[in-house]
């Protein structure tokens, strides 16, 4: 009988111990592949938190240095101007231009200057402060119901260059739920809120008008407000422009309502984002405006009041430092600029994700021990009971070849079949597995996430700490969607295999080394 | 010319106190040879080392004027030397049929029924068999290797006087048809009578006394 056949016939025949072999290996297939299961859920988790918060560092006004601020003379107001490093073209592209800096945005406030001429907007909950806040500055000689009546057709346009790194979206309150993100080949292309696009009953492809009328500049005329607001766009200091709807938003975390945003322009429901292109010929526009009556200096420096952020997505956080020491070597100049990097919030919102697969390494490293040794004291024993077996096929030259082959095919047939058993309880056990783990790993990561929350509110800034805290709230990871790849059953398999082949050769050592009337007068 | 040659063998499980001393022995093919001696006095060891399950302290063991190292132990027993066990050592999963097929390539009824088993007896599992048929079933696995020796070891110890006859009656015959050289151990008078040459072997020596 050649080995196959002796190995299927000891399995067939020798029915408990093959069950109880199977049991044993079947049970560590289950523990060690519900281990990589969740180990693999935890790692996609975390990459996916990688992903959908991102990596970014995002280059900011630091509103925090006075030596950057100064009261001009030309506000007789006193509204202090920014006077630090200017965003420009040539920062954007060399920051792209640093290796690991996969993707930029620059984003610009276009102020609340602009309008839309169709749209019904969400109205603000103190109209007062817009009148004597932004607008009022504009038109100052204008009628408190003129300005309050032009303020409700006013709200945000901030321009993007890719809307995706947009800090609204990377930081999780705004979510695109219909259509694609701005790109920065677009133009006259537009993301609008689900609200607001109910509102109006707009969907993807429909457009809006925007731009900026004479009414603020010029005031009423002789006609009467409603019958100007009507014409207002058809003969524009700005525009108008028509936009496409590319894009429709979901708010996800609503901002809470205090001062800042209590006016209609603020409410995020009429936030449109626009492209680039026709934010940067808005801004152009605000430059040439400004030009009559100061130097171009000041007009540069009046328009980058307004808030401009650059965010650059990058391949890895362990790159940051270098990337931010290559840029601060090409325009030492950004050295001004407030560094704000969101590494903090992945680090704290893997937290847990990192926690489990620590765990669960050592997890898998016991289990293949506890089962390695489980399995060689199984196998001795039953090696043991086989060695008259083992002394009488010797006797009849038999090669301990394969003598000690047949035990190893043996066991390797049973873990083939206990490897494909494992599979089915493997998910089950997994999912049960990762909810409590994971409920655990986010108790346990609770301390860790204060700390690295209280060290990025000491080390960067209040708003900062705000926006990083959000980010962890939205994203910290509570489960673990499991699932089975052929490669984790394959690493299980070769696991197993490796775990019973070391099992079999230890036990089969005796045989190996005894001669085969010692194996058989031991078993007399 | 002998076919296997027990040259200057000793034995010792402890040092100091040898089971065999200087032990010579030429076997002739065709020959039904008998050891019988008290218990413990190293027949089985003796036999052990015939069939090269273990290694002699000193001294050699050749067989077709080739040491057993010379032609492999594997080799050796697999084709030069077949085994009986007293306990008959036949594989407890395998029908009889299967622990003849470990020896043979051929059909391993042809040895089962030359024993007196029966065709159903034969595809039993051989634990079902009687101790009577156990042993016929591992003197039909050493006949059917076509080994030209067969060392047996008390193959009738656990048999009625009729079976043991027949199974000595059997060796015998397989001593002259097929020019097989039988080496029994045993203490039966019967098998010593049977046989061709009658050894004792005692305190370590080996006398021939027939």
């Amino acid at each position: 009988m050649n080995i196959w056949k002796r190995s299927i016939a000891t399995l067939v025949r020798k029915p408990l111990r093959s069950v109880l072999l199977l049991l044993i290996m079947t049970m560590i297939g289950v523990m060690i592949l519900s281990t990589l299961m969740i180990r693999t859920a935890a790692n996609a988790q975390t990459e996916a938190l990688n992903q959908k918060l991102m990596t970014t560092f995002t280059l900011e006004k630091d509103k925090y240095n006075s030596d950057l601020y100064h009261m001009e003379a030309f506000y007789e107001e006193g509204v202090p101007y920014y006077s630090g490093p200017l965003f420009s073209e040539e920062l954007y592209e060399t920051v792209l231009s640093i290796d690991g800096v996969k993707a930029g945005n620059w984003e610009r406030s276009t102020g609340a200057y602009m309008e839309t001429d169709q749209l019904e907007l969400f109205y603000g909950t103190d109209r007062e402060e817009y009148e004597t806040g932004v607008l009022r500055n504009a038109a100052e000689e204008l009628p408190n119901d003129w300005v309050l009546r032009v303020g409700l057709t006013h709200c945000l346009f901030p321009s993007e260059y890719n809307s995706r790194l947009c800090e609204y979206f990377t930081s999780g309150r705004l979510e695109l739920v219909e259509g694609r993100h701005i790109e920065e080949t677009d133009e006259c292309v537009a993301l609008i809120s689900r609200d607001l696009a109910e509102k109006n009953g707009l969907s993807l492809g429909d457009t809006i008008r925007i731009g900026a009328s004479r009414l603020l500049d010029e005031g009423p005329g002789d006609e009467e407000l409603e019958e100007a607001m009507k014409h207002r766009f058809d003969d524009c200091v700005f525009g108008p422009y028509v936009m496409t709807i590319i894009g429709i938003y979901e708010i996800k975390v609503v901002p809470e309502i205090d001062e800042s945003n209590s006016s209609t322009p603020n409410q995020p429901e009429n936030m449109i984002l626009i492209d680039a292109k026709t934010g940067e010929e808005y801004w152009d526009y605000r430059l040439q405006m400004l030009l009559p009556y100061v130097s171009k200096d000041e007009a540069v420096s009046e328009i980058n009041r307004y808030s401009q952020t650059m965010t650059f997505e990058i391949d890895d956080p362990s790159h940051m430092e270098r990337i931010q020491k290559e840029l601060y070597e090409k325009m030492p100049e950004t050295e001004g600029f407030l560094w704000v990097t969101n590494a903090t919030a992945v680090e704290a919102a893997s937290a847990p994700a990192l926690w489990m697969m620590k765990l669960l390494r050592t997890v898998m490293i016991g289990i293949i021990a506890a089962g390695a040794v489980l399995l060689t004291l199984v196998m001795l024993f039953w090696t043991k009971a086989r060695r008259q077996e083992a002394g009488t096929l010797l006797s009849y030259g038999i090669r301990k070849g394969s003598v000690l082959g047949q035990l190893l095919l043996e066991g390797l047939i049973l873990v083939l079949i206990a490897s494909i058993i494992a599979i089915f309880p493997a998910k089950i056990v997994s999912n049960k597995l990762q909810d409590s783990l994971a409920n655990q790993a986010v108790s346990e990561t609770q301390g860790e996430k204060e700390k690295l929350l209280r060290g990025s509110m000491d080390s960067v800034s209040d708003i900062y700490a705000r926006r990083t805290y959000n980010k962890l709230r939205d994203f910290t990871p509570e489960t673990v969607a499991t699932t089975i790849t052929a490669k984790e059953v394959a690493a299980m398999l070769a696991i197993n295999l490796i775990t019973v082949s070391a099992a079999v050769l230890i036990s089969g050592i005796p045989i190996y080394l005894m001669k085969p009337q010692k194996i058989l007068s031991e078993e007399k | 010319m002998p076919i296997m040659t027990v040259r200057d063998v000793c034995y010792e499980y402890i040092k100091g106190k040898p089971v065999l001393k200087n032990v010579d022995l030429d076997l002739e093919q065709g020959l039904v040879y008998c050891i019988f001696g008290p218990s413990g006095c190293g027949k089985t060891t003796l036999l052990s080392l015939m069939g090269g399950l273990d290694v002699p302290t000193s001294g050699e063991i050749l067989f077709g004027g080739k040491t057993i190292k010379e032609i492999g132990d594997s080799e050796y027993r697999r084709h030069c030397v077949s085994f009986v066990f007293q306990n008959y050592n036949l594989i407890d999963y395998m029908t009889p049929e299967e622990n003849v097929r470990l020896t043979t390539k051929e059909n391993p009824l042809k040895y089962l029924t030359q024993v007196g088993l029966k065709r159903t007896e034969a595809r039993r599992n051989v634990m079902k068999l009687s101790g009577g048929q156990q042993q016929r079933v591992a003197i039909a696995r050493a006949l059917a290797s076509g080994a030209p020796v067969i060392l047996a070891d008390e193959p009738t110890g656990n048999l009625d006087e009729d079976t043991a006859d027949e199974i000595i009656e059997l060796l015998k015959q397989n001593a002259r048809e097929l020019n097989r050289c039988v080496v029994i151990v045993s203490h039966s008078n019967a098998v010593a009578e049977a046989s061709d040459i009658v050894l004792e072997l005692s305190h370590g020596l080996l006398n021939r006394v027939k």
